[in-house]
């Protein structure tokens, strides 16, 4: 090529330019090795490459590894070069054409890129190469070999993985192989219809079966047996159908035969598609724990039967059949010999079926014949299990026989063993049976000793049961008994005590009275004694029984203080009651009972009191609601209790010290009873003292507040002894406090004075308008100021005991002054205070029993007494006679029913124990005949030595009305007769005409007679009126209607003289109805004429008193 | 197809929706391979089976998978292998597509078991063009289109293809107006 081809190449001619097309890459320098022109692609890669530089400035030779010479060039036609271009990473490699003719030298090539991304880097594109170049094409077969060789880079990576994982996959395996293969635990493997692939030496060590007479077969059918639970194969069977995984504790058996007890875990296997391709079992031995679990679970059942308290024959069967069904034994029977070893009882037979073994019963139960024919061998009296496979080894005795027919071969004998020998046994049979291993024959001996203790204790408490029946027997006895005594003592102190009270009130010598009062004294305290006896055996038996009503606290309090005052008197102690004024007045409860407790509370303080005081405070323990919680105390200042005494002081028979209080006599049972008492109440009592300072017995009782008026005081009159000035002087501090507090309260001005000078100095500034003394010393000085008192215009009250209000009196004679008695009564205060204003008073809480001798006037009554007993005929008799009443007699309840049955009685006194019929019943019969009769309802009032709780329902049920507790007592007797509903009281409802009339009629009879003649005469009509009323109903009876029309007539007119008109026309009215024949219509009004006739003599004596009749009547008595 | 394209379809899979249901497409395939090599061949039911899984598994019409697949092709397979080879093709989509039949022809010159699609231009304006394709493939008409949208995210160009003519409807071959 000469020069000018290659200016040519620099030119713009258009071959230029498809040359430069085709070799964008090319470069020309002269001889010199001066650049003289380049593609434009080459001055992309070398951006140096300007016409006129040297090319040594341009470029390196890197191949040949020589420098840039002309000669190198020339010489080097044939050689690739390959140059480094200075500036760049990049090589450039192609030939260099030398032109000798011009010394020109021309190098076509491209650029060396091994990397298709440096093509971008170096900045060229396609468009720099020249189309048919196959530089780019090349570097993306390199790129696509480089993309393909990182793909097998990573398959390799992958497989290498995947055989990583296979062989630590293949080395778990083996290790897991291993596992299986040694394992004490026994693992199968089946297939997916579950016949067994593999089993390894721990199964083979457990089943006895090896690998080879196993495989291809079913486990189940292989290794379970008859005593497999059914439920657990079907629990499996349901599992594998499920193709679950599950576990299980399972009964298999040994290729020999052998039952084991095995948990296995079963899980299917599945392939990496979920194809179920295996099972896989592993299980292990667990028998031991299952054997243990059993019998656990049986000394369990065993001890849990014992402690449910069945019957001894109960948990005997109970116990039987838990054993005997672990045992899996046929028929067991249980011995007891606890009483004699000689003589066993059968306690229990059990046996698995009836049918087959019950008729064995007979036999085993005979344990003599047991023994007899079973020999020594079997006596487990030695204390020893005992144990046959086999009975025919046992010889051909009978009862052997009998067992081997009944298919029984096997058998156990266990003795119950305790201290004494041996006190029972166990038998159990089997048709055939290994005996039982050690451990279970342990669990069996610990059971007997068990039931050993149990056998011993029931027998123990059958003992128990038999002791308290006797103790309770016992205790009945003597309830009955102390009812009996009682009623036998109480018999004839009810003579005593009655023709005592009796011969008191007769002409008696001095001495005679001191013995008569000496015996009523020894007998009532006698009787208190019995009635304490008897009031504790009620208690202590559970039969007293509160009777519950409305009732003053405030008169049930002075009544308590009253029964000890005389004895407080008698000891000049000062004995006084404080009921606070929040505490309500009327409440609900048993008014007796809490009297009672209070009695016997005050009556020890007096009688242990020497001197000082008793002091009864009621007061409330909280805010008075519906309820109220009352705290009773019984203060004194006595001679105190040693603390060491304390504690028994409650029981029976207990007195705080038998030396110190023997003097002081008492049957000791009285705090016992309050104790009881008490707590029967729902309250509790206890007791602070001081030996030496005395003692406090308090006890806290809720009532409920009654609504009833019970009211002593009538509080809204009290204004008119507000601001009135009262002087108080008692030289005890606890009456004169607590006779100042009533007054303060009612509104006084009080002042309180121990002793009369201290009064007699105050008065000179302070006159009082009414003065309290305590007149208990009568000295001249308290007379001398009792009379200066007087002198002030002071009104004068001397306080006394009743026992000394006769002396005191005397003592007082010369000052005008009033009396009044202590303890003082709120009522009595009151009233006494209200009088010297002139206001009315009110009633008096208590009204003293007197002897009401004209009560038959004021009352008439015929009355039936019912006594067989000959003393308690005759007191009662004296005592209705006492009142005007003359009683008639009935020696029992037969003769009581007939002689109701013959008159109207209006009340009928009955005993309840007499011979032939007791009253009970008696009443009964009268009760029915005034129901068929239709005659009125006779009060039946029961006489009774029996006061045990509910003796009053049954007195009331058989329909009697009240009841009395002998021996009978005056005021008691009145109160019952006072409560007797008869005809006569309605004297008061009658008109005041007829009243009228019959005074005028009596006025006028003594105008003309004489008023003694008068009173003869209607004394003898009202005697006789009875025999008119006879002689009426007789006539009627026997049906003479004539006759009785005739005595009607003749009543009526005797009747006239009297105006007693009711009776005229209840007369008229039989003696018309007689006229007309009419019998029936007489007969009722015979039933009116009857009753009107008693309240006429009522009527009739009550105007003969009015008239001023008395004298005269007293005259004519 | 070469194993380039499964390889492709294994990254959009993979890298959009996890490994497993790559496996879980691939197992419903009946494609056990585990790694496909890019210059391998397979057999063209492979990729058609697993566009079809993939399409029953990820719940995606095989025209929205084709698509993407398109999209993904042209931005992660072509340029991860072929970077430079794409870029000095053209420094514009306009270039670009101007380019693609000889882009082809060196494509073919790689992959010599290649049976390539074809590609021609016409009408080409300043901002669109006309693009022929001929393939004796069937169904990949979206995959164009996923191409070319590809195209126009690569060179930040926003541009729409249409498919004017379909061998579905019976033309000689598809055509698509792109334009951006």
């Amino acid at each position: 090529m000469s020069p000018p081809i290659l200016n040519f190449l620099g030119s713009t001619d258009d071959l230029a330019k498809v040359l430069r097309m085709a070799f964008p890459f090319y470069l020309t320098w002269d001889d010199k090795m001066i650049l003289k022109s380049c593609g434009d692609s080459f001055r992309k890669i070398c951006p140096l490459a300007e016409p006129g530089r040297h090319i040594s400035e341009l470029f390196t030779i890197r191949r040949p590894a020589q420098r840039i010479s002309p000669q190198l060039f020339q010489e080097g036609k044939d050689l690739l070069f390959l140059l480094a271009i200075h500036g760049t990473e990049f090589s450039f490699r192609g030939q260099v054409i030398w032109f000798p003719e011009t010394n020109y030298y021309l190098m076509l090539g491209a650029p060396w890129i091994n990397d298709p991304d440096d093509v971008v880097r170096v900045g060229l594109s396609h468009s720099d190469f020249a189309v048919h170049d196959q530089t780019m094409d090349l570097l993306q077969v390199v790129q696509t070999q480089r993309m393909a060789n990182q793909d097998l880079q990573r398959l390799t990576d992958r497989l290498k993985m995947q055989r990583e994982q296979m062989r630590l996959r293949e080395a778990e395996t083996k290790k897991l192989a291993l596992v299986a293969s040694r394992t004490a635990s026994a693992a199968i493997i089946t297939d997916a219809d579950g016949n067994i692939d593999w089993v390894n030496d721990g199964f083979v060590r457990l089943t006895e079966w090896t690998l080879e007479e196993v495989r291809g077969k079913k486990p189940g059918p292989l290794l379970q047996g008859p005593e497999t639970s059914l439920q657990t194969k079907e629990y499996m069977r349901h599992k594998i159908s499920q193709h679950e995984g599950f576990q299980v504790e399972i009964l298999n058996y040994t290729k020999s035969g052998k039952k084991y007890w095995i948990s296995t875990e079963i899980q299917p296997v599945f392939d990496e598609t979920g194809v179920l391709t295996n099972y896989m079992a592993v299980g292990n031995d667990i028998t031991m724990k299952v054997m243990e679990d059993q019998r656990r679970s049986l000394r369990h059942s065993v001890t849990k039967i014992l402690a449910e308290g069945l019957s001894l024959e109960a948990s005997s069967y109970q116990v039987l059949q838990v054993i005997s069904k672990h045992l899996g034994a046929s028929a067991s029977i249980f011995w007891s010999c606890l009483d004699e070893q000689s003589c066993c009882q059968s306690l229990a037979y059990w046996c698995s079926d009836q049918d087959r073994f019950l008729s064995l019963e007979k036999s085993l139960k005979n344990h003599d014949r047991l023994r007899e024919e079973m020999g020594d061998e079997i006596d487990w009296l030695d204390q020893k299990c005992f144990w046959l496979h086999d009975l025919d080894a046992l010889g051909k005795t009978s009862l052997s026989r009998q067992l081997v027919l009944a298919g029984l071969n096997s058998l156990l004998a266990l003795p119950i063993v305790q201290k004494d020998g041996v006190i029972g046994s166990l038998l159990f049979l089997w048709p055939h049976s290994e005996k039982p291993d050690d451990l279970l024959m342990q669990t069996l001996n610990g059971i007997t000793f068990q039931l050993g203790q149990y056998l011993v204790r029931k027998r123990a408490e059958e003992e128990i049961v038999l002791a308290k029946e006797m103790a309770e027997n016992a205790s009945r006895a003597k309830s009955e008994f102390l009812a009996t005594i009682s009623h036998e003592i109480r018999t004839p102190m009810n003579g005593v005590l009655g023709f005592a009270n009796l011969l008191q009130k007769s002409d008696l010598s001095e001495q005679q009275a001191e013995f008569v009062d000496a015996i009523v004294s020894s007998g009532h305290s006698l009787l208190r004694v019995i009635n304490e006896v008897l009031d504790l055996s009620k208690i202590e038996a559970g039969r007293m029984e509160l009777d519950i009503q409305s009732f003053s606290l405030q008169a049930c309090v002075e009544e308590a203080l009253d029964v000890v005052s005389s004895q407080a008197a008698d000891k000049r102690i000062d004995l006084a009651a404080h009921v606070f004024a929040e505490v309500p007045e009327s409440l609900m409860g048993d008014a007796q009972r809490l009297k009672q407790v209070m009695i016997n509370l005050l009556g020890n303080a007096v009688k242990f009191t020497m001197e000082g005081g008793v002091k009864l405070e009621v007061q409330a323990v909280e805010p008075v609601t519906d309820n109220v919680t009352l705290r009773f105390s019984v203060s004194d200042t006595g001679v105190g209790i040693p603390q060491d005494k304390i504690d028994q002081l409650f029981g029976a028979y207990q007195q705080g010290d038998s030396s110190t209080y023997r003097r002081f006599g008492g049957s000791g049972l009285g705090l016992a009873i309050c104790k009881n008492l008490v707590e029967l109440m729902g309250g509790k009592i206890s007791v602070e003292s001081q030996q030496g300072i005395g003692s406090t017995f308090s006890f806290l009782l809720t009532f409920p507040v009654s609504h009833e008026h019970h009211y002593l005081v009538d509080l809204s009159q009290t204004t008119g002894l507000t601001g009135r000035r009262v002087a108080v002087m008692d030289s005890h501090e606890l009456s004169r406090h607590v006779i100042a507090e009533l007054l303060t309260r009612w509104g006084m001005d009080v002042k309180t004075f121990s002793h009369a000078a201290e009064l007699r100095s105050y008065v000179r500034d302070w006159t009082p308008e009414l003065v309290l003394m305590d007149g208990l010393s009568a000295s001249p000085e308290l007379i001398s100021c009792a009379q200066k008192m007087v002198q002030l215009n002071s009104t004068v009250f001397v306080m006394s005991y009743p026992t000394d209000l006769a002396m005191t009196e005397d003592r007082f004679a010369g000052v005008d002054c009033n009396f009044i008695t202590k303890p003082i009564k709120v009522s009595v205060l009151y009233n006494a205070m209200m009088e010297t204003r002139g206001a009315v008073v009110c009633a008096r809480a208590a009204e003293r029993a007197q002897v009401d001798e004209n009560l038959s006037i004021a009352k008439p009554l015929r009355v039936l007494l019912v006594e067989d007993n000959l003393i308690n005929q005759k007191l009662a008799r004296t005592v209705l006679s006492k009142m005007g009443y003359k009683a008639d007699l009935a020696v029992n309840g037969q003769e009581a029913v007939n002689m109701t049955l013959r008159n109207r009685y209006d009340v009928v006194f009955m005993d309840i124990q007499m011979p032939i019929m007791d009253g009970l019943e008696a009443t009964k019969w009268i009760r029915q005949n005034e129901h068929i009769t239709g005659s009125s309802s006779t009060r039946i009032i029961a006489l009774t030595a029996n006061a045990l709780a509910g003796d009053a329902e049954v007195y009331l049920a058989a329909g009697m009305d009240d009841y009395l507790s002998k021996p009978l007592r005056i005021e008691e007797l009145r109160k019952a007769l006072s409560r007797v509903d008869q005809v006569g009281e309605n004297v008061a409802a009658k008109s005041a005409d007829e009243t009228s009339a019959t005074q005028n009629a009596i006025r006028e009879l003594s105008e003309q007679l004489s008023p003694e003649d008068a009173v003869s005469l209607a004394l003898d009509f009202s005697a006789d009126l009875d025999a008119q009323i006879e002689a009426i109903r007789s006539s009627l009876q026997k049906g003479a209607i004539d006759e009785a029309r005739r005595n009607a007539h003749s009543l009526r007119g005797n009747a006239s003289i009297f105006a007693l008109e009711d009776l005229q026309q209840a007369a008229r009215a039989i003696e018309d109805a007689c006229a007309n024949a009419q019998h029936d219509v007489a007969q009722e009004a015979f039933g009116r004429l009857e009753t009107v006739a008693k309240s006429s003599v009522v009527l009739l004596k009550k105007v003969i008193m009015d008239e001023g009749s008395a004298d005269i009547l007293e005259r004519m008595s | 197809m070469y194993g380039l394209v499964n390889k492709a379809v294994e990254e959009l899979v993979v890298s959009n929706f996890g490994e497993e249901k790559w496996e879980l497409i691939k197992e419903k395939a009946g494609v056990t391979e585990d790694v496909f090599i890019s210059n391998q061949s397979y057999p063209d039911a492979m990729t058609y089976q697993l566009v079809g899984a993939a399409s029953e598994v990820l719940g995606m019409s095989a025209e929205d998978i084709l698509i993407a697949f398109g999209e993904h092709w042209v931005l992660n397979t072509a340029m991860k292998g072929y970077g430079a080879m794409m870029t000095s093709c053209g420094s514009n989509l306009h270039e670009f597509l101007v380019n693609l039949p000889n882009f082809h022809t060196r494509v073919a010159m790689i992959y010599p078991n290649l049976q390539p699609p074809r590609f021609s231009c016409s009408d080409v304006e300043a901002n669109s063009l006309k693009l022929h394709y001929f393939s004796h493939r069937a169904g990949l008409k979206h995959f164009v289109v996923g191409l070319v949208r590809g195209l126009g995210k690569l060179f930040e160009t926003p541009c729409e293809c249409q498919c004017l003519e379909s061998r579905d409807d019976g033309a000689d071959h598809d055509v698509f107006l792109v334009s951006w």
